[in-house]
């Protein structure tokens, strides 16, 4: 699975746009987008915003996570959790960096939440491959992980799938001790 | 038993070069008409006591319990002291030195030897695997190899193909967060096309 697969992914999460313009609903495969009318908020999917926002054709409403005071807090508590922590969002990262990409004045602080989001990012990282390490050095057959959102699984998913496929091969050899 | 030694699919290179690795042998029976494997000696025959480097596959087909036609030397790299070497500190020993399959070959002597010192070698390769781990991640998490070069030649093969594994994931990482992938690049012929039409034109001038 390519990041990129992830993006499109994320792009389907909805998000709130203030729109210029004046349409009917549209009816789409996945469910029915508007109606739009000047200055009334609707929700649409990422991928749509993105697509008006380019045009000139709305404004984006920010998620009330993607604020300087609920990252710091977000950040905060996984500092002080040794496991991973809820995410407000699945796609935190692939939303921020979306909407940092196409709309950063729509974004209150965007240089600092930018910055606290790829905070957050390392934070979670450096635990995620602390705790492979601990794995793999264990002699635990499983481990269980939870709130490890899609696009940090894709970072490590090669690297760690190889690894325990030769991790496997060598430990056929040696017996399974009973403690 | 067979199904040992073809762990990634009978076709796999890395499972074939492998089992090329040779072996140190002293035969122990003689053997008629096979005088010219061994070229320090002009006999037909190949002789009691000769010492010879076989390939693994060689030996693997003929040799068992039954008929030890020769005496086995463990390559040095598993033997006790090297398990002593690797269990003092894994990360700084050099892989590809003691043979650029550590791993695999490792695997395919446990056929050979006797089931304890087998245990022995396996249990060495798995610590070894392990402690190396964490290395292996922190390099490969760096994505210009021309720095690493000195770090990445200690890796034996296994580890070198974790070490790709783990550059690919990081580097589609950075590549997605420069949104590389938005970009249209052009194809590579035109560019290098156009670096000799430059050329001509120039020279035009």
């Amino acid at each position: 699975m390519d990041n990129e697969e992830v993006e499109f992914i994320a792009e389907n999460e909805l998000i709130t746009i203030i729109p210029n313009f004046q349409y009917k609903t549209f009816y789409l495969i996945g469910g029915d987008i508007g109606p739009f009318e000047p200055s009334v908020p609707t929700q649409v999917p990422l991928w749509l915003a993105v697509h008006f926002r380019q045009r000139q054709k709305c404004r984006i409403e920010c998620p009330s996570w993607i604020s300087v005071e609920k990252l710091e807090e977000i950040m905060n508590n996984e500092k002080s959790s040794e496991l991973f922590t809820q995410m407000p969002n699945a796609h935190y990262m692939e939303i921020t960096n979306v909407l940092l990409n196409c709309a950063p004045q729509d974004i209150p602080r965007a240089d600092e939440v930018k910055t606290l989001i790829k905070d957050i990012w390392d934070l979670r990282i450096a635990k995620l491959r602390s705790s492979m390490n601990e794995f793999i050095k264990s002699e635990s057959l499983h481990a269980k992980v939870n709130n490890l959102t899609l696009l940090e699984i894709n970072t490590v998913r090669n690297l760690l799938t190889k690894t325990l496929k030769e991790l496997h091969n060598l430990k056929q050899h040696v017996p399974v001790t009973d403690e | 038993m067979q199904s040992d030694c073809y762990k990634n699919g009978y076709f796999n290179i890395q499972d074939i070069m492998a089992s090329q690795e040779r072996i140190s042998c002293k035969f122990e029976i003689e053997i008629p008409n096979m005088g010219f494997l061994d070229s320090s000696s002009h006999d037909s025959n190949l002789k009691v006591g000769s010492k010879l480097d076989l390939p693994y596959w060689l030996i693997k087909a003929i040799y068992n319990e039954k008929f030890k036609f020769v005496n086995i030397d463990l390559p040095k790299w598993y033997k006790k002291f090297y398990h002593d070497i690797l269990e003092a500190d894994a990360c700084v020993v050099d892989l590809r030195k003691m043979g650029p399959y550590y791993y695999d070959f490792g695997v395919l002597l446990l056929n050979l030897v006797e089931t304890d010192i087998g245990l022995n070698i396996a249990k060495t390769l798995l610590s070894c695997f392990r402690s190396r781990f964490r290395r292996i991640m922190d390099l490969s998490a760096q994505t210009d190899h021309r720095d690493l070069y000195r770090a990445i030649s200690k890796l034996d093969y296994t580890e070198t193909e974790m070490y790709k594994a783990g550059q690919l994931d990081a580097n589609g990482f950075i590549r997605w967060q420069r949104r590389e992938f938005c970009k249209l690049l052009p194809s590579i012929i035109v560019t290098a096309n156009k670096n000799k039409r430059k050329r001509t034109d120039s020279n035009g001038d």
